[in-house]
């Protein structure tokens, strides 16, 4: 009978980490309405209807990918296939208004941007990339953040050097 | 606390330490390793190659008694292949460790390429694993039923002989077929891996069962130990006698290309001799170990038998595990030469990789004593 | 008189001979080792290719990617005699794009294959960071991501993309440039115009007139790799 409050203790405990996400969401004011990314205003329809995009953009960027990369083959419809020059820049705004937003929100990260380029300036710079600037790159990262940096969209400023195309990380 | 907690904790101590460093890795690139444009293998791949010839070994325990029904290795066939699983294991972490998109490790299954040596060694590896675990499941389940194993498994052990032997000869057509290696670009490759991989495999095996023999105070099994260490001996010595075929033709012929790799390995080139102690080392360990095998006096002698086998391994490790490999590549493609010394985290993750094996290898082999009795661990019932 | 069949038989391998003739397209590019050398410390045709495809500079030696080099004539063809005054001389060193590439037999997930038009392509998201193909290329043509190569890119070009850490890359005789009618940048780059690019299945081409005109040699010619890079000597 000492046991009692221990055990009520653990179940509150348990409790309040089984529930962590809907307190979680709810302090970080999330809400069901779903990730708003921004659509281009001169196209009428999709490169594929909506549905199969949504559902299926993924298996199709990497068919358009093995057409474009193996098959050398890089007509669709009227657009020539390239993931920074035609896709970001023509219909869609760039990385952080059109892909970020749903990936954001769902918590995947792509590894795309590991080599493929934004189109947008606007993105902080990659974080060792100020190093790069002043001619001494470091040998050695400090810690796990360098490969698994978030982009931010609150559009600040960039403070480099660097103009032009930013390198976007994830 | 007991020695074997006392194995144990180390082991995991030495895992962790590798996968910290192996994180490191994932995050940094490969470039916290010794490796350069130049020198782009090292010390993983050389430990696979090693490793690789370990794993095939237990042919050389599988065919005496199950071909040959040579009796004596009865009960020493499981420990064999339990080390075969275990090297197998550390193989492919080893390959693992090396790559550098390991995310992207099942492309080689996805898109097969048979025209490459390197689908067919995955392929191989993984399918010895499978028929090592399964040899060695069913064999130690029957032994503790005290049943005979079931008539099926007779076929799957008889496999897994040509199996050991190709998993070994597709490694060394890796290297033997590469036209820009000419230190590598010999037919005698193939037959000089599995030479040392026949001796060094056997020799390993016989400390282990003398260290298992010594702290399970179990029967001495000199009997088999003994024609164990025949294999070994022939074994070393035909190894001894390919790689001296090597020199002749490098150096006889004069041609530059054949021989600079051996005078990087013995004399150093270009200022570089970072292999040159190591390859002194690992020659006179094996001569050392030839005249205590060769001489039947001292092969019967167990503590000469033990030093000569250490030797046995040392010196054929060191000649795959960190000659072979490294030398292939120096002098580079143009004519360049560019040292490699593995850094403190590369040697870390090696370090891990072993422990890993050997973690693996004490489970086994405590399963395996555990299901027998301490007497009769390595000579049959009367 | 023929019979219906044969002559059927006859008038389609025309056609299809006659397809094949006018689409058959192999790159190859000619160095000009005179005209190369004639300003030794000329790097242009090396920055205009590392530009143009985002390949980074990475100070240590051992840690370099790069898709074009210059190196010694000594380094690039083998032990010269003590007689020849140009031992020493740079020239200018690249991919072979050969006909029978070692770098394509020995990949384990085809992430570098030999297309039609003779270009030996990389696939950057397939490549899985064996090395295999460092391994076997007989050239040194190849060079790993040893780590990010991000940082150490000054002026990203935004119409190719880079490269991530643990992959393998080359120079790829500019694909991207060659489908939209473009010379490859190294060949448009060179002050002297030391460096012929063309087509060698075309008789007419100015590459084939330069090869049978001059005097050539390939890199490593014995061992069967079929370079399609000539230097004219």
């Amino acid at each position: 009978m000492r046991d009692r409050p221990v055990i009520y203790c653990g179940l509150l405990i348990f409790a309040g980490l089984f529930t962590f996400p809907i307190w979680h969401g709810l302090a970080a004011h999330t809400t069901t309405k779903g990730p708003q990314q921004a659509i281009p205003a001169h196209e009428k329809e999709c490169v594929a209807p909506v549905e199969l995009m949504k559902r299926s953009h993924m298996q199709l960027l990497h068919d358009l990918r093995d057409k474009a990369v193996r098959g050398g083959d890089r007509t669709l419809k009227t657009y020539h296939l390239n993931l920074t020059s035609t896709c970001l820049t023509e219909c869609h705004a760039g990385k952080a208004d059109f892909c970020d937003r749903c990936h954001s929100y769902a918590g995947v990260a792509p590894s795309c941007w590991n080599c493929h380029l934004d189109s947008k300036p606007g993105l902080l710079p990659y974080g060792r990339g100020s190093e790069a600037l002043s001619g001494r790159p470091k040998a050695y990262s400090n810690g796990c953040c360098a490969a698994g940096q978030t982009t931010k969209n609150d559009g600040l400023p960039d403070d480099s050097a660097l103009s032009g195309t930013r390198m976007a990380t994830r | 606390m007991s020695r074997f907690r006392l194995w144990i904790t180390c082991l995991v101590v030495l895992i962790a330490a590798g996968a910290i460093c192996y994180l490191r890795q994932l995050d940094e690139g490969l470039g916290i390793t010794g490796l350069s444009r130049d020198v782009t293998w090292g010390l993983y791949i050389a430990q696979f190659t090693f490793l690789v010839g370990i794993a095939a070994s237990a042919v050389m325990v599988v065919i005496p008694y199950y071909l040959h029904d040579c009796k004596v290795f009865g009960k020493l066939a499981i420990f064999g292949e339990c080390l075969a699983i275990a090297a197998v294991a550390m193989c492919m972490l080893f390959i693992f460790a090396d790559m550098g998109q390991p995310s992207r490790v099942f492309n080689v299954l996805l898109h097969p390429t048979p025209h490459s040596m390197m689908f067919w060694d995955m392929l191989s590896l993984g399918g010895y694993l499978v028929i090592n675990a399964v040899i060695a499941t069913v064999s130690l389940r029957a032994e503790r039923a005290e049943l005979p194993p079931p008539a099926w498994i007779r076929p799957v052990i008889l496999l897994s002989i040509p199996w050991a032997i190709s998993i070994h000869t597709v490694t060394a057509f890796l290297y033997s077929g590469l036209p820009g290696r000419p230190f590598w670009m010999t037919a005698i490759l193939a037959p000089r891996f599995l030479a040392s991989a026949f001796a060094s495999g056997p020799a390993l095996l016989i400390l282990l069962a003398m260290l298992i023999a010594k702290l399970t105070k179990s029967g001495s099994p000199r009997e088999p130990l003994q024609k164990l260490a025949m294999i070994v001996t022939y074994a070393m010595v035909i190894n001894v006698f390919f790689v001296l075929m090597e020199f002749f033709t490098s150096f006889y012929s004069g041609i530059p290309e054949h021989s600079e790799s051996l005078r990087y390995m013995f004399t150093g080139l270009d200022g570089h001799a970072g292999l040159t102690p190591w390859m002194w080392c690992s020659s006179v360990l094996a001569v050392a170990s030839l005249t205590l095998l060769i001489v039947p006096r001292y092969r019967t002698d167990q503590r000469l038998l033990a030093a000569a086998c250490g030797m046995v391994f040392f010196s054929l490790w060191i000649d795959k595990g960190i000659g072979l490999i490294v030398a292939g590549f120096v002098p580079s493609p143009l004519g360049v030469v560019t040292g490699y010394a593995p850094t403190v985290p590369e040697m870390l993750i090696s370090l891990g990789i072993w422990a890993v094996g050997a973690l693996t290898l004490t489970v086994l082999y405590k399963i395996t004593i555990s299901v027998r009795e301490p007497e009769y661990l390595f000579v049959a019932h009367i | 008189m023929i019979s219906r069949q044969t002559f059927l038989r006859f008038s389609l391998l025309a056609v299809a001979a006659r397809k094949l003739g006018a689409m058959r397209v192999r790159w190859g590019l000619v160095v000009d080792t005179a005209k190369c050398a004639k300003d030794s410390g000329c790097t242009k045709c090396i920055a205009a290719c590392h530009q143009a495809h985002n390949v980074p500079a990475i100070p240590d030696r051992r840690h370099e990617v790069r898709w074009i080099w210059k190196d010694s004539v000594e380094h690039a063809f083998g032990p010269q005699d003590a007689y020849s005054a140009n031992a020493d001389l740079p020239i200018m060193l690249t991919c072979n794009h050969c006909d029978n590439p070692p770098c394509v037999r020995v990949c384990p997930t085809a992430a570098t294959w030999k297309r039609d038009d003779g270009i030996v392509m990389m696939d950057w998201h397939r490549c899985i960071g064996c090395r295999y193909c460092i391994a076997a290329c007989p050239y040194g043509s190849r060079s790993f991501n040893w780590q990010d190569p991000r940082p150490y890119i000054q002026n990203p070009n935004p119409q190719f993309p880079t490269r991530t850490k643990g992959v393998v890359e080359k120079c790829n005789f500019c694909e991207e440039r060659l489908a939209e009618g473009r010379v490859p940048s190294c060949v448009e780059s060179c002050p002297e115009k030391a460096l012929i690019f063309g087509n060698l299945a075309d008789p007419n081409s100015e590459i084939r007139e330069a090869l049978r005109s001059r005097r050539h040699v390939r890199r490593k010619a014995e061992l069967g790799t079929g370079p399609n890079v000539f230097y004219i000597v």
